[in-house]
């Protein structure tokens, strides 16, 4: 795994179109993502969230500057599932890694985070034969099965109901301190913040962006709980700051 | 809509005793219409004859190479149309002027370049489904959601795994759809072209089949004929496709 961390340095982006005259989204923008933790980005919609997931992930450049340690070695987990439908659980997760090991390895992988997400029974199943939280936790297996060093997420959580939100959480949390990868996790929703995140990036709402807080979560990842004492000093200050 | 076999069989059955009882009434010749048994008896002789299953053979196998023909140009000119604009031009402009034009109507042209025989009974079929195919699969190209763009994009996949296991499968709808048109244009097409051609080569299909019947006024012999290329036409139609539809689409949702 990863020792580096991200560092994004005094990056410049907009989306240059021409009916766009308003301030560029980021401007000498700085950041640093470090390794081996999961770094929340919590804003409002539209702040800039998922255009630097995108620019992490290569597929957006920078204007200026340059993003060091993300190498376009990332998984990413959407807000949908995004399975291809025609294939299999199993072939889904399998599709993925048959580009960096063999068949058979690519077997064994898929195998065992489907166990990790209790989906062995379903391998054989379709996307259109599971549910809307079955998908997802097929969604979640692919993007950690993937030989990536980082994991970008884009509000994977965000369209599901309390239950399976709370559900997928401890799913990711589970996952991640198998191997503990580099983890980026975007959302709006301040109690994911605080049960995912190491470290919380509270985004501005005006352009361009700014980092306006950083908090650092000291729990361990295994004691985290909304109801503890942490969590609800952690949970005001955000309030404080998103409104 | 969901069909129901028993009330499709009724109706079946109902056709048949209106036949039969038309056809033993004395009111039409029996040189026009033949009670029932005959037809089914003259279909069992030419079965066993063997006469019928060769011709359905020598029709089927026109049909499959034709498919099979058109179906690779179709996907080359698709693929080129969507890598270049001025391929998409030229095969926009071809698929509007020819692919309304039916397969019959073509034949004249094809009889002067390529005179009697295989070849141009191939080229019939070949043109008969070649532009629905192309239609369809330059569709099915185009309408491969972004997501999936971007699912090979995140995941590196180099560009041939991209085309083979996401814009083929991500364009089936379209490519099955177009299958279903192709078969249907290329059935009829090769039936016809053989009741115009007769015998190209070592024996007749089954348009050639029922032409000779009619000529020799084997009626019964005719309507065993008809009856096989129905009974092809819905064995294709309502069980090879149905199956295809039940193991692909269904199960992927997109049906």
């Amino acid at each position: 795994m990863p020792e580096n961390s991200i560092k994004i340095n005094s990056i410049g982006f907009s989306y240059q179109q021409a009916s766009d005259i308003r301030k560029p989204l980021f401007c000498k923008f700085n950041m640093e993502l470090p390794a081996s933790r999961v770094s929340v980005i919590l804003g409002p919609s539209g702040c800039g969230k998922t255009t630097l997931l995108n620019l992490i992930n290569g597929l957006l450049i920078p204007d200026k500057g340059e993003i060091i340690g993300a190498s376009g070695n990332t998984s990413v987990l959407f807000q949908e599932p995004r399975l291809l439908p025609w294939r299999t659980v199993r072939r889904n997760i399998e599709i993925v890694l048959n580009k960096h090991m063999g068949s058979e390895q690519s077997r064994a992988t898929a195998e065992y985070y489907l166990q990790l997400v209790g989906l062995v029974d379903s391998a054989d199943f379709f996307p259109s034969q599971l549910s809307g939280g079955m998908r997802q936790r097929v969604a979640i297996a692919r993007a950690f099965a993937y030989p990536a060093d980082t994991i970008l997420m884009d509000e994977p959580f965000q369209a599901l109901d309390l239950g399976l939100k709370i559900n997928l959480t401890n799913l990711f949390t589970k996952l991640w301190v198998e191997d503990r990868r580099t983890s980026i996790f975007v959302t709006h929703d301040i109690n994911e913040a605080i049960l995912l995140g190491d470290e919380i990036f509270v985004f501005s709402d005006e352009r361009p962006v700014q980092i306006i807080e950083k908090i650092t979560n000291p729990e361990p990842h295994a004691e985290r709980s909304l109801e503890s004492r942490n969590s609800m000093e952690i949970e005001k200050k955000l309030y404080r700051l998103l409104s | 809509m969901k069909r129901s076999l028993p009330g499709t069989l009724l109706w079946f059955v109902i056709l048949l005793v209106v036949w039969e009882i038309t056809a033993r009434s004395g009111l039409v010749s029996e040189l026009v219409l033949p009670s029932i048994t005959v037809v089914f008896a003259s279909f069992g002789g030419e079965l066993i004859s063997g006469s019928l299953l060769s011709g359905t053979f020598v029709s089927l196998g026109f049909v499959v190479a034709g498919i099979l023909s058109g179906a690779f140009t179709a996907f080359i000119l698709a693929a080129l149309s969507f890598q270049f604009a001025a391929v998409k031009r030229l095969s926009s402009m071809l698929t509007a002027v020819l692919h309304p034009l039916p397969g019959i109507a073509v034949l004249p042209i094809l009889i002067l370049f390529f005179g009697i025989g295989r070849l141009t009974l191939l080229m019939v079929i070949i043109h008969s489904v070649l532009w629905p195919l192309v239609v369809n699969i330059t569709a099915g190209f185009s309408s491969v959601p972004a997501v999936y763009q971007k699912i090979g994009a995140n995941y590196a996949l180099k560009s041939s795994a991209f085309f083979f296991r996401i814009m083929l499968p991500a364009s089936f709808p379209h490519i099955f759809s177009g299958l279903k048109t192709a078969w249907a244009r290329a059935w009829r097409a090769a039936v016809s072209a053989e009741m115009i051609f007769g015998i190209t080569g070592s024996g007749g299909g089954l348009g050639w089949f029922v032409f000779q019947k009619r000529i020799f006024m084997d009626t019964p012999g005719m309507y065993a004929g008809i009856l096989m290329l129905a009974l092809i036409g819905l064995i294709v139609e309502s069980g090879l496709f149905h199956l295809i539809e039940a193991e692909t689409l269904k199960k992927w949702g997109e049906a």
